[in-house]
């Protein structure tokens, strides 16, 4: 069972972290598309909309790759847990609103449809499950801490 | 979980946050295709300046909404061979004057339109332009242009009149990507 356990937690790991690092790799290339990308969604300010396109595939690179390795786990999925809501509430408002836009999810022409948002409901219920379940005995934080196992 | 576990958590978040943020601050400064933190970005049918605000289209509404990009930016990327560039007013207009080295591109189509699109595979970002005011030739065009596998089209922010007013390269004469079309001017 502890077994079984470990393997869910690792492939959920490794599946989540893994398309957080992707969806950063498609950004970063053209950083003012994926401004007017987020600007469509018509939920920042102008001004902030600059800010928030340099530092989100950052924060999405940073934290995918700290949950691929199983370095402070928890909190990795605690950052992608809380970016995946946003992520949710932004195109549930976008859709309800009638805005035709592109998702800007992994980089491309992708437009954003309910499907996007029960794609991002299913990442982040692997998220939490995560954040619950801790890193698992496939990860560094276990190997480095086998008896007393990190909080993140 | 106790409240120290707790705290701790919410720290090493924070610091992967931080640690992020910089990281991505470092990678836009280093980008080909930076975001300036100091300009503000608007929305595709929010701009005062856009030329192709939603409800401003005339004719049949587009599917679909477009980025846009400043005619500051498309100077640059017309001047670093890094767009191509679709006219899409009348064969007389493009004749008369045409952003150098742009496709005639209208909304009914081409007659070599396959040498045109062959042209623009050339580039991964296209602008899309007219001089309609309301992006009504220019709009459609991009919505071809994406269901034809075109990922980045962005509309000129503004019309070929106003590229030629900022001094924006132009040159006159037929498509020369469309060697094989004798297409009508109208």
């Amino acid at each position: 069972m502890t077994a079984w356990r470990d393997g869910a937690l690792a492939a959920a790991r490794v599946v989540l972290g893994g398309l957080f690092v992707w969806a950063a790799c498609t950004k970063l290339p053209d950083l003012s598309l994926f401004a007017e990308e987020i600007a469509n969604y018509r939920l920042l300010p102008p001004a902030l909309v600059p800010l928030a396109a340099a530092t989100l595939p950052g924060i999405e690179l940073a934290a995918g790759a700290a949950l691929v390795l199983g370095v402070w786990t928890r909190a990795a999925a605690l950052v992608l847990d809380a970016l995946l809501a946003a992520f949710v509430g932004g195109l549930s408002q976008a859709l309800l609103r009638g805005i035709d836009l592109r998702c800007g999810c992994f980089g491309g022409s992708d437009t954003a449809t309910w499907g996007t948002v029960a794609r991002d409901l299913v990442m982040l219920a692997a998220g939490l499950a995560v954040l619950a379940g801790g890193p698992g005995a496939w990860s560094i934080d276990k190997r480095w801490r086998p008896r007393a196992a990190p909080p993140g | 979980m106790g409240a120290s576990r707790l705290a701790s958590l919410l720290l090493r978040s924070a610091a992967i946050v931080a640690a992020g943020s910089a990281l991505g601050l470092a990678l836009n400064a280093a980008g080909p295709h930076r975001v300036p933190l100091g300009t503000p970005v608007y929305a595709a049918a929010a701009s005062g300046t856009a030329a192709c605000g939603a409800g401003e289209a005339e004719g049949a509404p587009s599917a679909q909404i477009h980025a846009r990009i400043s005619v500051a930016d498309a100077v640059g990327a017309c001047n670093a061979c890094s767009a191509g560039f679709v006219d899409a007013r009348g064969a007389d207009a493009f004749a008369h004057g045409h952003i150098s080295g742009a496709v005639h591109l209208p909304p009914q189509g081409h007659p070599d339109e396959a040498a045109a699109l062959a042209e623009l595979r050339h580039f991964r970002t296209i602008v899309v332009y007219d001089d309609a005011g309301g992006c009504r030739l220019a709009r459609p065009v991009a919505d071809r242009l994406r269901a034809q596998g075109f990922a980045d089209v962005r509309l000129l922010d503004m019309t070929f009149t106003d590229w030629t007013a900022t001094g924006g390269p132009a040159e006159s004469g037929a498509c020369k990507a469309c060697q094989h079309g004798a297409e009508t001017h109208r």
